[in-house]
């Protein structure tokens, strides 16, 4: 008896919604088709005519299907309606990274017009908190306009988010241990006065608190990245898990 | 004025006043619809959906699990979809009046 299980499986190789909204129509669908065949059955309808009947009665046609993708169509579609896909991809793709340079480029300005940091140790480090503040604002923003995100997408964002936690601690770390080299080089030729040592520990200190905030920046965009992809994962479990029901009660 | 969509806002309303009588699955929303009309109404190729769903959405019908495992579906009446309940018949009523109206004549109306 494997009609509910291709039914199921037919409804959501043609619903075009959003995960979650997908996931509560095929169960509600289930629900209903399961208790109308129950019902018709204790009825004293024969089996294989309660089941023509819930497909008949249930079972979502082409109309069905278009108004119910219209219905939990996310912002994406309607903004792609409105403006085109094109669009939509630009604002998903590149948004997020001006959004983020913009950010960064006031504070990032500001220590190096200050002349206490050196541009090739702030540069690296500014280029990856833009990377760290867009990558999860690009999921977030890509998720408010889908209303979902896919498992891989946030699995990959959460690896790339992690791997720019660490480049800007090794990052930092290097810098600062560059810097103090070039320093004590110097320093042999000639002695340093005491202002000079204090000016260059304060200089040292700075690229660690930058690269540690640029970390720690990271970190909370990486929590909010493994907190969707909890969600994400949920969801399709969920959505494999009612499939799977559907085809075990089908065999039984 | 006749309204545009008026099979749209018939079958919403049909599932309105199924509620009316108390919480329902979609399923029994689909059968009470095409009894209680005598077959004039049915909804077919889940047809119903769209409609359960749109009538959610605008916060007419509420629509929750009924257990923990969230397998059964069941939709109530909200007070505002009562209210939009009765302020559409009371519409439709004028509008089935007016067309009897019509088509019955003037002949029949002066006579």
């Amino acid at each position: 008896m494997p009609w509910v299980e291709t039914l199921l499986r037919d409804a959501n190789a043609r619903l075009d919604v959003p995960l979650r909204a997908r996931s509560d129509v095929l169960r509600e669908l289930r629900g209903d088709v399961e208790a109308l065949v129950a019902r018709l059955v204790a009825e004293g309808v024969p089996p294989a005519q309660a089941e023509a009947r819930a497909l008949d009665l249930l079972h979502p046609g082409p109309e069905a299907m278009a108004a119910l993708a219209e219905i939990h169509r996310p912002l994406s579609g309607r903004l792609a309606l409105l403006l085109g896909q094109r669009a939509v991809d630009l604002l998903e793709g590149v948004g997020p990274l001006v959004m983020a340079g913009l950010a960064f480029s006031a504070p990032v300005s500001v220590l190096l017009g200050s002349g206490r940091l050196p541009f090739w140790a702030v540069a690296p480090l500014a280029v990856l908190g833009a990377g760290l503040v867009a990558n999860p604002v690009s999921e977030g923003l890509r998720w408010w306009l889908h209303r979902g995100a896919r498992a891989p997408g946030l699995r990959l964002g959460v690896r790339v988010q992690v791997g720019g936690v660490l480049l800007a601690l090794v990052w930092g770390g290097l810098a600062t241990a560059w810097s103090g080299y070039r320093a004590a080089e110097g320093w042999a030729v000639e002695a340093p006065t005491p202002w000079e040592v204090v000016g260059h520990v304060a200089q040292a200190l700075l690229l660690v608190g930058l690269a540690l905030a640029v970390a720690v920046m990271g970190v909370f965009g990486a929590v909010a990245l493994a907190q969707g992809l909890r969600v994400a994962r949920g969801l399709e479990v969920e959505l494999d898990e009612l499939l799977r029901e559907a085809d075990s009660n089908d065999r039984r | 004025m006749v309204q545009p969509n008026l099979s749209k806002n018939v079958n919403e309303l049909l599932v309105l006043a199924t509620l009316r009588a108390g919480p329902a699955h979609g399923y029994e929303i689909a059968l009470a619809v095409e009894r209680d009309s005598h077959g004039a109404f049915a909804f077919q190729h889940g047809t119903l959906y769209p409609i359960l769903h749109r009538l959610e959405k605008e916060g007419l019908i509420a629509g929750g699990w009924e257990d923990e495992g969230r397998r059964r579906k069941t939709y109530q009446l909200t007070a505002r979809g009562r209210k939009h309940l009765d302020g559409e018949t009371h519409q439709l009523k004028q509008l089935l009046a007016d067309l009897i109206r019509v088509l019955e004549g003037p002949a029949h109306a002066m006579g």
